[in-house]
């Protein structure tokens, strides 16, 4: 009696394969899908929302990604800056930024006039306009002279 | 004898699931945590070369400067806010609109009224009040590419107090 029940104590199974196949497809699908291109972009920063701009297929290497929150903070250059304060800051982050385009496009042999940069300015929707000219004026300093301004779709 | 034996120890070899399950739903918990649906971000490509300096067309296909342009009078959009910084009121030039959809309309009305290759020259200079959100200035320049118009100024910040007529040849 007590052979026959160490030999069939196991009781019904259950058949784990088809949920580790469903669980696998879903960390695959979380995994793709994972947005890792937003890096550059802060999620402080609301954007403002309108229908009418496109969606841009600029250059990567050409961005420089200027996020603006709402109170005059520059979130891009790493760390925090204050567009009232720390504005020789900015403008040196900015030069640089600028002189290193140059030395890449007088590099290139048939680089067409004028400076490749493109700053994409993420702006929350409450910021002033005061805070936008003052950045955007330091850009044009620097030899900045085409800009990106981001906003987004309505949802839907 | 050897069979039987065989038979009755040939046990299945069970693999131990429940550590790789633990592994996996942890995994699958941090992937769905860590989701953000990916939101298409969308812009506005202008050009705003430094005063003094030749634009750079945003295109970049025509860079020789065109005698056109210096006879096309820029268009001034004036934008007022009140103290939240909401926008209150439209004057595009001298005509006072009554919002930005109309504003859309009248840059629409002007820009039927250039004649040909002129049409790609006009240019509106966008002035808003210094305490202005950003928002309206995006929604200003929308009407205006809406409007067929590529080139978008910004002006001086100005500030509320501002007599509504631009001075001439304002820009910054």
């Amino acid at each position: 009696m007590a052979l026959r029940k160490l030999f069939f104590v196991a009781g019904p199974e259950i058949d784990m394969t088809p949920m580790i196949d469903m669980t696998f497809q879903l960390i695959a699908f979380f995994m793709f899908v994972m947005n890792f291109e937003t890096t550059e972009s802060d999620q402080r920063v609301r954007l403002p929302i309108t229908d009418i701009a496109r969606v841009t297929n600029l250059p990567r290497d050409e961005l420089i990604y200027l996020n603006l929150a709402r109170d005059g903070r520059l979130l891009a250059v790493g760390r925090e800056l204050s567009l009232k304060s720390d504005m020789p800051e900015i403008e040196e982050y900015l030069s640089r930024e600028a002189r290193v385009l140059r030395a890449r496009r007088d590099s290139a042999a048939d680089a067409p006039p004028g400076l490749p940069g493109i700053i994409v300015l993420r702006a929350d929707k409450e910021t002033s306009y005061r805070d936008i000219h003052d950045l955007v004026s330091a850009c044009r300093a620097a030899g900045f002279q085409r800009f990106s301004l981001s906003a987004r779709r309505k949802e839907p | 004898m050897m069979r039987a034996r065989a038979g009755l120890f040939a046990t299945k070899l069970d693999m131990q699931m429940t550590p790789m399950i633990d592994v996996v739903f942890q995994l699958l918990i941090f992937f769905m945590l860590t989701y953000r649906p990916r939101l298409t971000e969308t812009a506005f490509l202008i050009a705003l070369p430094a005063p003094g300096v030749q634009a750079q067309a945003a295109s970049a296909d025509d860079p020789t400067p065109d005698p056109l342009e210096s006879l096309l009078p820029d268009i001034p959009i004036r934008l007022r806010a009140d103290g939240q910084g909401r926008l209150v009121e439209i004057v595009m030039g001298n005509r006072p609109l009554a919002s930005v959809a109309e504003l859309r309309a009248a840059l629409e009305t002007f820009l039927h009224s250039v004649e040909g290759r002129a049409r790609e020259k006009v240019k509106v200079e966008i002035e808003p009040d210094a305490s202005l959100r950003y928002e309206f200035i995006v929604e200003v320049i929308g009407a205006a590419t809406a409007a067929g118009i590529e080139r978008v100024d910004l002006g001086q910040p100005r500030s509320t107090e501002d007599t509504r007529a631009p001075p001439p040849g304002a820009g910054s």
